[in-house]
C-alpha cells in the first residue's frame, strides 16, 4: 500500500499519463500546439477527474457494478459539461483554442481509466489525491509538450492570450524565417511525443541502473 | 520428419550472394550520370549541396548509433544514399541549413526509429524532404536558372516564376514554350538531380539490369502518371499538361526509378509493386493537378508506402496450390 504522499506523486512521474500509462494521447497530440492550449487542457481535464474521482469514489458502494460504465460517464459528463460552460462564461479565447477537445474530455481514457482502476475501489481520501496527482501530471506533461512545440514551430510561449500574456524568444524579422513549422504540424506532436517518450525511458532506465549498481 | 527451419525476415529478399552493401553502392552509381549532370547545370552550389546532405545524413547516423550503444550501421552505405537523394531532390538554390535539417530528420525520424536498415514504412529521405517542405514552404522553391536551357526560361524570384517543377502546373498554357526535346535531355529547371529524364531512364534501366530493382513499379508509375495525365488533358486541355509534360519534369522520373523502386517502403510481390506504382503515378498527377503547393510526386509516393501492407496482400499463387487438403 502506498502512502499518501505517494498516491499523489506517483502521478508526476511514475504513471505520467501520457508518456507512462500512454493514455489521454488524442488531446495530447491535438491541443498542445501552444503552451496555453497545454495548460488549459491539463487543468480542465484536472478539474473533471478530481471531481469525478470524489463523487465516484463516495458512491462506490451505491454503484451497481453492471452498469458502472454508464454511471460514470453520467458522472464525467456532469462535470464536462460545467467545465465547458464555465470556460465559455470567463475564458472564451482558451475555450475556442480548446475547441471540440473540451466536451471530449468525457470520453478521455485517463478520467474512465482511473475511476475504473482507482476511484472505485479506493477511499475519497485517496481518490482525490489520485486524482490531483494524475491530473497535475497531465497538465504538466501537455504544457511541456506545448511549449516545446510552440517554441520551434513559432518562436514564442502563449502563456494566456485573452491577457496578452505571451514571451517572443526567437524574434521574427524579414528573411529570418528559421522557424520549423513542421512542429506545430500534426505530424510533428507525433514526433514531439516520440522524443519526449524516449527521453523518459532513457532517463528512468539510466536511474534504475544506478540504482541497482 | 524433417526438422524445418524457417528464417523469417523482412526485405531486401532477393539473395545471389550480394550485400546489401553493394545494392546501395549500384544505386548510387545510377543516380551519378543524373547528379553530374545537375552538378553541371547548377554549379558549384549543387555539389556543395550534395555534400553537405550526405555529410548531415551520416554524421546523424553515427550520433544515434552512439548514442544507442549500437554498431554502426555507416559502412552499408544507406545513410549516404539517403543524404544523396535528399539533395537531389532539392532545388539547388536553398539554404544549407534546409538541406541538413531534412538529413537530420531523415535519419532521425524517418530511419533509425525503424531499425538501421529495412525496416523503414516510408523512404527516409522523403520524410526528410517533406518535413523540411512543409516547415520551409518559400525556401524549398528556390529555383535557379540551368546553366543550358531554351532563353525563354526566364527564372526570377523562386515562388512565382513560371517553368516546369514539381508543384501545381499552374499554367498548362505555358507549356507551350517548352520543347518535349528539352524537358527529357535535361534543359530545364527543376531539382538538381532530378531534371535529367533522359539519364535517370538510363539510371533506373541499369537498376534494373543489374537486378537491384524491379521492372513493375517504375513501369507502372510512369503508366498511372501517363493515363491520368492523359485522361486530364483529353477533357480539359487548359486544366492539366500533356503526358509527357508531366512525364519529363519535376522528379516524376527520379520517383518512378528511384523511389517506387526501395526495398523495404514498397511491395514485394510483382502484382504489388504494379498496383502500387499504377495508383502512386495516378495520386501524383491528381495532387499536381488538384493542388498541392509542392512536392506531388514525393507526396504521392509517400501516401503509397503507407499503403504497402494492404498491397503486400496481394500474393500470387503458390505452385501447385489446391483447392483445399478436404
Amino acid at each position: 500500500m502506498k502512502t499518501l504522499t505517494q498516491e499523489f506523486t506517483k502521478g508526476l512521474w511514475e504513471q505520467i499519463p501520457p508518456f507512462r500509462l500512454v493514455l489521454g494521447l488524442c488531446p495530447t497530440l491535438a491541443v498542445t500546439k501552444s503552451l496555453e492550449g497545454g495548460w488549459g487542457m491539463g487543468l480542465a481535464t484536472t478539474f473533471v477527474l478530481v471531481c469525478s474521482n470524489l463523487f465516484i469514489s463516495a458512491l462506490r458502494n451505491v454503484i451497481p457494478p453492471k452498469v458502472r460504465i454508464a454511471t460514470f460517464i453520467v458522472i464525467i459528463a456532469t462535470f464536462v459539461v460545467i467545465t465547458e460552460l464555465v470556460m465559455k462564461a470567463y475564458t472564451p479565447m482558451l475555450s475556442e483554442t480548446l475547441g471540440v477537445f473540451i466536451p471530449l474530455i468525457v470520453v478521455n481514457c485517463i478520467i474512465l481509466g482511473r475511476a475504473e482502476a482507482f476511484a472505485s475501489k479506493n477511499g475519497i481520501g485517496r481518490s482525490l489525491l489520485d486524482g490531483f496527482g494524475i491530473g497535475f501530471g497531465f497538465t504538466l506533461a501537455l504544457a511541456v509538450l506545448g511549449a516545446l512545440r510552440e517554441l520551434l514551430g513559432t518562436g514564442k510561449l502563449t502563456m494566456f492570450a485573452q491577457a496578452n500574456l505571451d514571451l517572443t524568444i526567437i524574434p521574427l524579422g524579414e528573411g529570418r524565417e528559421f522557424l520549423f513549422k513542421f512542429m506545430v504540424d500534426p505530424p510533428g506532436a507525433f514526433v514531439c511525443l516520440g522524443a519526449m517518450l524516449l527521453l523518459m525511458n532513457l532517463i528512468s532506465e539510466r536511474s534504475a541502473r544506478s540504482k541497482a549498481a | 520428419m524433417i526438422n524445418q527451419r524457417f528464417v523469417v525476415s523482412i526485405s531486401p529478399h532477393i539473395k545471389n550472394g550480394r550485400t546489401v552493401r553493394r545494392m546501395i553502392v549500384t544505386t548510387i552509381a545510377a543516380l551519378a550520370p543524373a547528379a553530374l549532370w545537375g552538378f553541371y547545370q547548377f554549379g558549384l552550389d549543387a555539389v556543395a549541396l550534395v555534400a553537405v546532405g550526405i555529410t548531415a545524413a551520416c554524421g546523424t547516423e553515427a550520433l544515434i548509433s552512439r548514442l544507442a550503444g549500437k554498431s554502426s550501421s555507416l559502412s552499408d552505405g544507406h545513410a549516404v544514399l539517403t543524404g544523396l537523394v535528399l539533395a537531389l531532390l532539392v532545388p539547388a538554390g536553398v539554404p544549407f541549413w534546409l538541406v541538413i535539417v531534412g538529413a537530420v530528420m531523415a535519419i532521425l525520424v524517418g530511419k533509425m526509429p525503424f531499425g538501421p536498415l529495412g525496416g523503414a514504412p516510408i523512404y527516409p529521405a522523403l520524410v526528410g524532404l517533406l518535413i523540411v517542405a512543409t516547415s520551409w514552404p518559400n525556401e524549398i522553391k528556390s529555383y535557379v536558372q540551368p546553366t543550358t536551357a531554351p532563353t525563354e526560361l526566364k527564372v526570377e524570384g523562386a515562388a512565382d516564376a513560371e517553368f516546369p517543377r514539381d508543384a501545381v502546373f499552374i499554367d498548362p498554357s505555358d507549356e507551350a514554350e517548352y520543347k518535349t526535346a528539352d524537358l527529357f535531355m535535361g534543359k530545364q529547371v527543376g531539382p538538381i538531380g532530378a531534371i535529367s529524364p533522359l539519364l535517370l531512364l538510363l539510371g533506373g534501366l541499369f537498376l534494373i539490369l543489374r537486378r537491384v530493382a524491379r521492372w513493375q513499379a517504375p513501369f507502372g508509375f510512369l503508366v498511372g502518371m501517363g493515363v491520368a495525365a492523359g485522361i486530364g488533358h483529353a477533357l480539359d486541355p487548359g486544366g492539366c499538361a500533356s503526358a509527357s509534360f508531366h512525364l519529363f519534369t519535376g522528379s516524376a522520373m527520379f520517383g518512378a526509378f528511384f523511389l517506387c523502386t526501395d526495398w523495404s517502403s514498397t511491395p514485394v510481390t510483382p502484382w504489388g509493386m504494379f498496383l502500387f506504382g499504377l495508383i502512386g503515378g495516378g495520386l501524383a498527377v491528381l495532387l499536381r493537378i488538384a493542388g498541392l503547393p509542392y512536392g506531388a510526386v514525393p507526396w504521392a509516393i509517400v501516401i503509397m508506402s503507407l499503403a504497402t501492407p494492404i498491397f503486400d496482400r496481394i500474393t500470387p499463387t503458390p505452385f501447385g496450390k489446391v483447392a483445399s487438403h478436404a
